[in-house]
């Protein structure tokens, strides 16, 4: 619950005008409010203290209960007791602000997104314009899966809001792919519909496979003596080991296309991409006298 | 779908907004209001686009045009975070390959 310099997060001194917070803040929401930067996690956080700061500095109030107690916030209450018992016998006019309401920002908030100082010291209830939204709000979620749990459909429950929702991830979901379950956000308001839920599925990195649209690419060893003569290698592929022919001279780095045996394409049952082996050649390092003889020999006759 | 319609006027109450702010984002072509029994509605699917333009209206004071502009632009910035995931997995590929030869 860190002192924070709500002035210096709108870049304004301690004199500045209501104007000059109203300026500010607008000039900065164009900059960092989440409508204008989708997916950019920094420009959100950076907007929640801008949005703090608009909101308190903007209440006549609040702004001078933080501008009296400030870095001294912590013991605002002991303060604010303390004068209460010298000034019980002055009339206390009521009220503030005239009846107008405060602009804020009102969109897909997260729960928290206010600082503990912010709720510390003016309480979670915000200010915000009065019955700004109609539709609850969005909720979003990230779900990991391993590149195997996404190769397969398959059902995943999660609890949202005490509630079991279960979904179907079809085969072949790709990473960062959004899924929208209508209607599971939050409640609307003034009978407004409920806002959405979005899945974002992210997809763990693989060992062995790395995966491109709906190829996979991976590696397999080829002994030195099969490069260079030919015959049979063993390739894992992502459901299994097969064997493939390997020609006579094939070069370390090679890349051998496996027709279908690639990822499912998502939604389009028994349709599959590719798999791309490249083939790392290995070169013998412990050669017994004979073997060694023997390369001598074939070095001989080039 | 009478229950997936919002009236405009509901909607300004709310949201504090003026019914000649609806009016000019659907003659800029950003929003599509549907006329029943000579009442006009907003569909609950542009629900979400709409408070947006909305805070930007208002909370911003970007005015429609600017709106239209942002909107085009956010489509590309969108398209182009696609682009950079998708180029971004290309290149594990090759990374991954470099480095186990």
């Amino acid at each position: 619950m860190a002192f924070i310099d709500y002035y210096s997060i709108l870049g304004l001194d301690k004199n500045a005008s209501e104007e000059d917070i109203k300026k500010a803040y607008r000039k900065l929401a164009r900059k960092y409010h989440p409508d204008l930067n989708p997916n950019d996690k920094e420009a959100k956080a950076k907007f929640q203290q801008i949005n703090e700061a608009n909101e308190v500095l903007s209440n006549p109030e609040n702004r001078k209960k933080y501008d009296e107690y400030g870095e001294h916030w912590k013991h605002a209450e002991e303060y604010e007791k303390a004068k209460q018992s010298q000034q019980q016998y002055q009339y206390q006019p009521g009220g503030g602000g005239g009846g107008r309401w405060q602009e804020g920002y009102t969109g897909d908030f997260d729960e928290g997104m206010f600082s503990d100082f912010f709720g510390s010291m003016f309480g979670n209830r915000r200010a915000g314009r009065q019955q700004a939204k109609f539709r609850g709000e969005d909720y979003h979620a990230e779900v990991n899966l391993t590149l195997h749990e996404a190769y397969t459909t398959h059902q995943r429950t999660f609890t949202i809001n005490g509630e079991n929702v279960r979904i179907t991830i079809p085969a072949g979901i790709a990473n960062g792919q959004k899924i929208k379950l209508k209607g599971r956000g939050g409640p609307g308001i003034n009978d407004g519909p409920a806002g959405d839920l979005y899945i974002t599925f992210v997809i763990e990195d693989d060992p062995h496979f790395t995966r491109v649209d709906n190829d996979l690419y991976t590696t397999a060893s080829l002994d030195l003596y099969t490069a260079v003569l030919g015959g049979e290698a063993t390739v894992n592929t992502f459901t299994g080991k097969v064997k493939v022919k390997v020609h006579a001279g094939t070069q370390n780095g090679t890349k051998m296309r496996l027709k279908g045996k690639g990822f499912p394409v998502y939604k389009k049952e028994g349709e599959f991409g590719d798999l791309f082996v490249t083939f790392n050649v290995q070169i013998p390092k412990h050669l017994t006298e004979r073997q060694k003889e023997l390369f001598e020999e074939l070095a001989k006759l080039q | 779908m009478q229950n997936e319609l919002i009236t405009v006027e509901a909607y300004c109450t709310y949201h504090h907004a003026e019914p000649e702010f609806i009016d000019a984002l659907e003659r800029g072509g950003l929003l599509t209001i549907t006329i029943l029994d000579n009442n006009r509605f907003i569909d609950y699917d542009q629900l979400q686009q709409l408070e947006s333009y909305t805070r930007l209206y208002y909370d911003m004071e970007i005015n429609i045009p600017g709106i239209d502009a942002i909107n085009n632009l956010l489509d590309k910035v969108r398209q182009m975070q696609y682009e950079i995931e998708s180029l971004k997995n290309q290149l594990a590929v090759y990374q991954s390959t470099s480095s186990s030869l």
